[in-house]
Order: structure tokens, then C-alpha cells, then sequence
């Protein structure tokens, strides 16, 4: 029971949080035009948000280590409706950029490194990485839901009275941050840990499979940004009919909630480290098809199916291995700094896509960069040794 | 013309899928621990979750091209609303 509100809470934050925050992009012609403000402010606000984001996830992490998952969820929680409410009251290019900054800080308190290692503490080691899966599609249903919910608001109403009507939704959180205290009661909780905080983060330096595990993350936040901003700008360049650009990010939506809950499920019977090597190498494989075939409405397509299966399938796995090696303690504060690396990776897919195209005119050298970072990164998943460090290890022998 | 193209890809990506299921089980057969879920049935999950989401993605992209049916929509719920 307690495993059950301990994913259930996980899934819904997941749910309404990332939906909410994908949502922003909609906003951006009504406020700047409200403002009489140009995109670049915005621009800047929403990137100084995704690194406060990335940075605060390993913070957040830490926090949830040592005083609980609820309480740091909760705490999330309230930095995300004060950034909301503010972002909705907005009268000045300085309260969009503070708005996001608070706003970044709610995000890194009820993102992935909070709730994953909740239900990484409470879950059993044989349905961990599935019920990890289920968590992560929660956050490609919320896209999915909230979005065109977002959009409904947007037209029926003004855009700030629309960002209070998704800040209520948003305070649902708080109740739902509460269920994850449960993971408190789980059996890796009660037992508790001699290791402190720099103990376990000296411990993750010192060891190789960690830092191999924070290098081939960094190309899943590449890989997912680059193709998230940039596919619907290439779709329009290559002469493709509208629709497709539409279609295609929904069908990554589609199969992304079928992908993470198939790689959870495979993750927990058999190698997580073997899957992860498959899993960018047919990243890989599918941007050098992708390079090669003629665009067309099919292959687009195809092409965005597939890679939404291997979308964010990356996350349970990550988040698997990290406990497998360091225990569920410290997962949180470990993912968190994992999860860093990713938001580079997220920022320079985005960042590098935009310089190349004004400098070249084309995203051929981002496509190939794609297709030897999928390999690349498939090749440093290999050396990774799935099992626990010597610590935990002499523990399990003792006991 | 869209959902017949959306739906040839759909159908090809379950294939593979599908053959990545199978390439899986056959890898990890000597490491298989007891999992409260068989892989039959969690393949059946996953085929129902594909079919129930490809309606959804129709009608939230229908939804998305058509006016009409948003502003019937937006008058139904406005009549909900009322009462």
C-alpha cells in the first residue's frame, strides 16, 4: 500500500508539473505582446530557468536524502505556485526573469531526482525500474493532457487569468508531495545509512560507472532538446506539408509513454547498462536512416515514432543503475547530479542547433553530432560494472 | 491522408517493438527473475496503451485542425458551466 501512494504521488507530480512547464511556450506572444517586450527576454528567462532547474535537482536531491521526499516535495511545490502566481502578475521583463528563476527552483524540487528516488526507495528491486517507468510516463502524459488543456484556457480566457487557473491545478501537488512521505516507512528509510552526504558524493566521484553513467546522459539531453526545437523547423524546410510537424511530436508523445514503460519493465529483467547500450545505438542507427532516406511524410513519421520510444526510455534505466550501485539512500542527490549533466547536454542541443543553422544554413553537422553521440554513448554504457560498490556489497555479506 | 500515413508508421514502430520484446526476452532468458508481471500479459498492456493513445492523438489532432468541434466544445462546456 505504501509503494502504491508513494508512485501514485510520484506519477501525478510528474503528470501536473511537466505538463505545466511545457506548457509555457504558449504564452510567449501574448505576454510579450502585453509587455511590448521582445522574444529574447523570455528567451533568457526560460533558459536561466532550466539550468536553476538542473542545478537545484542534485540540491533538492540532497534535501529529500536527508529530510524526506515529501517535505522536499512539498517545499518544490510551493517555489513552483509562488513562480506561477508571479509569472501570471507579471508587469515588467524583470518579473518574467525572477518568475522563472523561483519558478526553476519549484521545477528542480518536484522533478525527476525527488520523486524517482522516492520510488526508488520504496520499490522492490524486481518491479524498481518498471514502477520508475510508470513515473516517467506520468511527465509524457501530462504533455499530453495538460497542453491542450493550457490552450483551451488560453482561449476562453486572459493569459494570466489562465496561469491561476493552472496554478490550482499546480497546488493539487502539495497534497499529492504528501503521499511521497510515505517512501519514510520504506525498508532502505528505516534502515537508514552510517555514509554521510560527502561520504556518498566522494564515494560517486571515486567511481567509474558513475561518472560513465553522468557522460552518456548528457547525449540523452542533446539528443531529446535538439529534435524537440529544432524537428518542426526542419520539417518546414525540407517542403513537407504542415500537419507533419504536428503529427510527428505527437506520435514521440505516443510512443514515448509506451517506451519508458517498456524499457522499465525489460530493465528489471535483465541488464540495465546492456539495454542503455542498445538504447543509443538505436538512436544512432534511426538519426543515420534518418540522414540517409528521402523525407517524406512517412519516413518523418516513422522517424519520430521511433525515436519516441527511445525518448526518455533512458531515465529508469539511469535511475535503476544508480541504485543498484550506490543503494537507494542517496539516490536522489546522485540522479540529481546525473540529471545535470543532461540539462548541458539539453541546453547545448538546443543552443548549438540554432548557432549551426544561422551559421551554415542546414542541421546536417547537428544530425551527424546526433548519430556519433548515440554511438559514442552507447559505447561508454558498456564498461559500466551493474553491481553494488564494496561498501554495500561487504554490508549485504555481513548481514 | 494523415491518420492513414500516421497509421503506417504506428503499425511499422509496433513491429518493431514488438521484435525488440522478443530479442530482449531471448537476451536475458538465463537472467529472468520472478516478476509479479508475466511478459504476455505486460505485452497486452502495452498493445491496449498503444491503441487507446493513437485514438486519443486523433482526436487531439483533429480537435487541434478543426474549429467547429472546438467551439462546440467550448459551447457544451459553457452550458455545464451554467447549470
Amino acid at each position: 500500500m505504501n509503494t502504491f501512494l508513494v508512485v501514485f504521488g510520484a506519477f501525478m507530480i510528474t503528470f501536473i508539473g511537466v505538463g505545466i512547464g511545457h506548457a509555457f511556450g504558449l504564452y510567449l506572444v501574448p505576454m510579450t505582446e502585453y509587455l511590448n517586450i521582445g522574444r529574447e527576454t523570455f528567451g533568457l528567462a526560460f533558459a536561466l530557468q532550466v539550468l536553476i532547474g538542473g542545478l537545484g535537482a542534485s540540491v533538492f536531491g540532497a534535501f529529500s536524502d536527508k529530510y524526506g521526499s515529501g517535505i522536499a516535495a512539498f517545499t518544490g511545490t510551493i517555489f513552483f505556485l509562488i513562480g506561477l502566481v508571479w509569472f501570471a502578475n507579471v508587469q515588467s521583463s524583470f518579473d518574467i526573469i525572477a518568475s522563472q528563476i523561483i519558478f526553476g527552483v519549484g521545477v528542480a524540487g518536484t522533478g525527476v531526482s525527488v520523486v524517482l528516488g522516492a520510488v526508488g526507495r520504496s520499490a522492490r528491486e524486481e518491479n524498481r525500474t518498471l514502477l520508475l517507468g510508470i513515473v516517467m510516463a506520468g511527465g509524457s502524459l501530462g504533455q499530453f493532457i495538460v497542453l491542450p488543456l493550457a490552450t483551451l484556457l488560453l482561449e476562453w480566457y486572459q493569459w494570466s487569468t489562465s496561469l491561476i487557473y493552472l496554478s490550482i491545478i499546480a497546488s493539487s501537488m502539495l497534497l499529492f508531495a504528501l503521499a511521497l512521505n510515505y517512501s519514510g516507512k520504506s525498508k532502505s528509510s528505516i534502515e537508514g545509512t552510517d555514509q554521510s552526504l560527502r561520504e556518498a558524493l566522494a564515494e560517486a566521484f571515486q567511481t567509474k560507472s558513475f561518472l560513465l553513467l553522468t557522460a552518456g546522459f548528457f547525449v540523452c539531453g542533446f539528443h531529446v532538446t535538439f529534435v524537440a526545437v529544432h524537428l518542426p523547423a526542419y520539417i518546414t524546410d525540407q517542403n513537407l506539408p504542415n500537419w507533419v510537424g504536428g503529427w510527428a511530436l505527437a506520435l514521440i508523445g505516443l510512443f514515448n509513454i509506451v517506451g519508458t514503460l517498456l524499457f522499465g519493465y525489460l530493465g528489471d529483467q535483465g541488464s540495465k547498462k546492456n539495454l542503455l547500450a542498445l538504447l543509443y545505438s538505436l538512436r544512432g542507427i534511426a538519426f543515420l536512416l534518418f540522414i540517409m532516406l528521402p523525407k517524406t511524410e512517412l519516413t518523418v513519421l516513422l522517424f519520430a515514432s521511433i525515436l519516441g520510444v527511445l525518448w526518455l526510455s533512458t531515465v529508469p534505466l539511469t535511475s535503476g543503475i544508480i541504485t543498484v550501485v550506490f543503494g537507494p539512500y542517496y539516490m536522489s542527490m546522485l540522479f540529481g547530479i546525473v540529471f545535470f549533466s543532461h540539462q548541458i547536454g539539453s541546453f547545448l542541443g538546443s543552443w548549438l542547433g540554432g548557432k549551426f543553422f544561422d551559421t551554415y544554413g542546414s542541421y546536417d553537422i547537428m544530425w551527424w553530432s546526433c548519430v556519433i553521440l548515440g554511438f559514442a554513448s552507447a559505447l561508454i554504457h558498456l564498461p559500466i560494472k551493474e553491481m553494488a560498490v564494496p561498501r554495500l556489497a561487504n554490508k549485504k555479506a555481513v548481514i | 491522408m494523415e491518420i492513414t500515413i500516421s497509421l503506417i508508421a504506428l503499425i511499422l514502430c509496433w513491429i518493431w517493438i514488438e521484435s525488440i520484446v522478443i530479442l530482449s526476452t531471448i537476451n536475458n532468458k538465463k537472467v529472468k527473475r520472478h516478476n509479479n508481471l508475466s511478459l504476455n500479459k505486460f505485452r497486452w498492456i502495452l498493445r491496449i496503451i498503444i491503441i487507446l493513445l493513437f485514438f486519443l492523438v486523433i482526436i487531439y489532432m483533429f480537435y487541434f485542425e478543426n474549429e467547429k468541434l472546438r467551439n462546440s466544445i467550448s459551447f457544451c462546456l459553457n452550458i455545464i458551466n451554467i447549470r
